[in-house]
């Protein structure tokens, strides 16, 4: 059977400047790659998760999939269907089967619609008015767990939690197989992100949902997803199943990133910062192996050539040189 | 006894607003020893932004101050006038936000930013003042400050920012540095960053530290004392490892437990906190916790409880850190009655 979701060699370019002025100034390529030949399946059910610092370009992904930003170049599939040449009409058709709840919990939600007419919109926009609105919006708010009483609320009326599921409702609506999850949890307080968690995860086994979550929080993708891709300038530079790069990352910068996160114990201090400078620019990527310029364990080699995507082990794609040892002696 | 930066004594703060008396803090006691770095973990709702603008008397004007006193080197805020205020604020007492970008003026060079700040120092020329700034620039890690302090605030990333409104806040020497929620709008990586200088630059500059947060991650790592509060209420305080290692509020509790980064093994059912935080308005007429806590009993319900030392022995309003002590029927003495 086909994957649910198979991106391949999907490229985003923005374009930074017009045609006149990158004349004008000689500028061959005025272009930025957002997202730069990015391939990985997901499969009915599955929870994918996307790490990576600001600008690594993971929402950027998140956008194209759903169709909100044009891709370049490469493929996206979802359930065997192609969907990068489709025209903005016929993508409307698969926006019901994709959903996306953006990053802030309350900014998401049009400030002067109450929270009866926000769920009822996805169905006025693709024209699916021959039901009971009001029976449908109820029935979506009892899914997550709120009352009728908020009917009449408007955003600014709830606290982050409490739009974050009015959010979750949304996505629901259209009974999409795919939720895109854009920082689900940022900016909510630690109790009640648990609560959120919890409630995506009952949603997923009851509708046999998949998740494509991305987010920053490795300590909540940890427990959330099956699978992870991190992404460091647009490109994947390690993906695997989520238990195995916790336990033995193979690139340098997941190993960096998972040890940036502090403990909270105050018996395991640490002393040394793992991961000095900052993310390049995208307009100004490093040669060869991106990552060198911040890598403590970059070679020659490495600054002159870029590293291919190997698979490492099964379903474990690392995109390095020197990949990290593991507790099994089988280094290439 | 060595005399705290801090000392915040029974403070109890009320808004007026059209639903009515917002009791946004009640009997807060808690005090920053010199050199020491003092946490505030809470959630949304919790009072710390209350606490922190009482400290700076940055008090809204609908707030009202019912009881107690918010001690800087001995002498209230709460009672200073508007031009003594003007003298510790940004002076003695400065401030690290959030945002590093709404923090910091966009129309100004950071040459400008730096050099305004050292307004008060009317014996330093022009040149000194920029002088001074460039060698703050290096210390809290800006390459090439002697060029980069002609650069505008966007042409800085967030880490840098950061870094600049620390820098700033550390030109003026002062003896108090509060912090609020320095890295909540950064990268892990550059938190990392941050929290390994602000550590550093306590070492050196002899500050206290008053660190807000709600990621216990970085209060565990960066902080010497920490204080819990829950809904305006001071709930338990005492040394990092105290809290971490022996919490005996059940909200402390609580908090740690739904913490993903402590849980090990991975789950998918996390734990949460039911219910939610109550109404400033009407609070509970018992402890404050009590319709959310797990292990209430009958006297929850009836008085508040008073703070006790965890160890056991009298009640204590004393804002003393090094002394582990919860507002709590089941520490203490309390416990062993119950």
């Amino acid at each position: 059977m086909a994957p649910l979701l198979e991106v391949s060699d999907l490229v985003v370019r923005f374009r930074t400047m017009g045609m006149v002025k990158a004349l004008v100034r000689g500028v061959r390529d005025p272009y930025l790659d957002a997202v730069l030949n990015v391939s990985f399946r997901q499969e009915q059910g599955e929870t994918f998760g996307l790490v990576g610092e600001s600008g690594s370009g993971k929402t950027t992904l998140g956008r194209a999939i759903i169709g909100l930003v044009r891709a370049s170049k490469g493929s996206i599939r979802f359930g065997g269907q192609e969907l990068t040449r489709l025209s903005n009409r016929a993508y409307k058709r698969y926006r019901r089967d994709i959903a996306m709840m953006f990053q802030d919990p309350v900014a998401s939600l049009s400030p002067r619609l109450t929270v009866r007419s926000l769920l009822m919109e996805p169905f006025r926009i693709h024209g699916m008015t021959d039901r009971d609105l009001t029976a449908e919006a109820r029935r979506l708010l009892n899914m997550v767990g709120l009352n009728d009483s908020f009917f009449g609320r408007f955003p600014h009326e709830m606290s982050g939690g409490q739009a974050r599921r009015v959010g979750v409702a949304r996505a629901l609506s259209l009974s999409p197989k795919l939720i895109i999850a854009d920082e689900p949890t940022a900016g909510l307080d630690v109790s009640v992100q648990g609560e959120i968690l919890n409630l995506m995860g009952r949603l997923q086994k009851e509708l046999g949902l998949s998740y494509l979550i991305i987010t920053h929080n490795l300590p909540v993708v940890r427990h959330v997803s099956d699978r992870l891709a991190i992404m460091y300038l647009g490109r994947f530079v390690e993906q695997g199943r989520t238990e195995e790069i916790f336990r033995h990352p193979l690139h340098p910068y997941t190993k960096a990133l998972i040890s940036a996160v502090p403990e909270p114990d105050p018996d395991k201090r640490r002393d040394i910062v793992k991961l000095e400078g900052e993310v390049p620019s995208l307009a100004n990527r490093p040669t060869g192996c991106e990552f060198h310029t911040r890598c403590p364990f970059a070679q020659a080699r490495c600054r002159s050539e870029a590293p291919a995507p190997r698979e490492l082990e099964a379903g474990r794609i690392v995109r390095c040189h020197f990949p990290l040892a593991r507790p099994t002696a089988d280094a290439a | 006894m060595e005399q705290p930066v801090l000392a915040i004594r029974d403070l109890s703060i009320d808004f007026t607003t059209p639903r009515g008396q917002v009791h946004a803090l009640r009997h807060v006691s808690l005090s920053v020893p010199r050199n020491k770095i003092v946490g505030i973990v809470g959630e949304s709702g919790c009072g710390k932004s209350t606490l922190i603008s009482a400290a700076l008397g940055l008090l809204a004007s609908n707030g009202t101050v019912r009881t107690g006193q918010a001690l800087f080197e001995g002498r209230d805020v709460l009672k200073m006038t508007e031009p003594e205020l003007r003298a510790i604020r940004g002076e003695r007492i400065s401030m690290v936000f959030q945002d590093p970008m709404t923090s910091l003026n966009p129309v100004l060079s950071v040459s400008q930013l730096m050099s305004d700040i050292q307004y008060r120092h009317r014996e330093r020329s022009a040149d000194e003042k920029r002088r001074r700034a460039i060698e703050m620039l290096r210390q809290v890690g800006i390459p090439d400050p002697e060029e980069r302090i002609d650069h505008y605030p966007f042409q800085f990333s967030g880490g840098m920012r950061q870094r600049i409104a620390i820098a700033m806040a550390l030109l003026t020497n002062p003896s108090l540095l509060i912090a609020d929620e320095p890295t909540t709008a950064l990268d892990v990586t550059l938190e990392a960053q941050i929290i390994h200088l602000l550590r550093e630059i306590h070492g050196s500059f002899e500050a206290s530290i008053l660190f807000v947060s709600h990621n216990l991650g970085l209060i565990a790592e960066l902080c010497d004392d920490v204080v819990v509060m829950y809904a305006g209420e001071v709930v338990e305080q005492g040394t990092v490892r105290d809290l971490f290692h022996r919490p005996a509020h059940p909200y402390t509790q609580a908090l740690l437990e739904c913490d993903p980064a402590r849980i090990a093994k991975a789950t998918r059912d996390l734990p949460t906190i039911p219910g939610e935080v109550p109404n400033l308005v009407q609070l509970p007429p018992g402890c404050v916790f009590q319709p959310r806590c797990a292990k209430a009993f009958a006297p929850c319900t009836k008085a508040p409880p008073p703070t006790v030392p965890v160890e056991g022995g009298p009640p204590t309003d004393l804002p003393v850190a090094e002394r582990h002590a919860a507002r709590c029927y089941l520490v203490g003495n309390h416990g062993a009655a119950a």
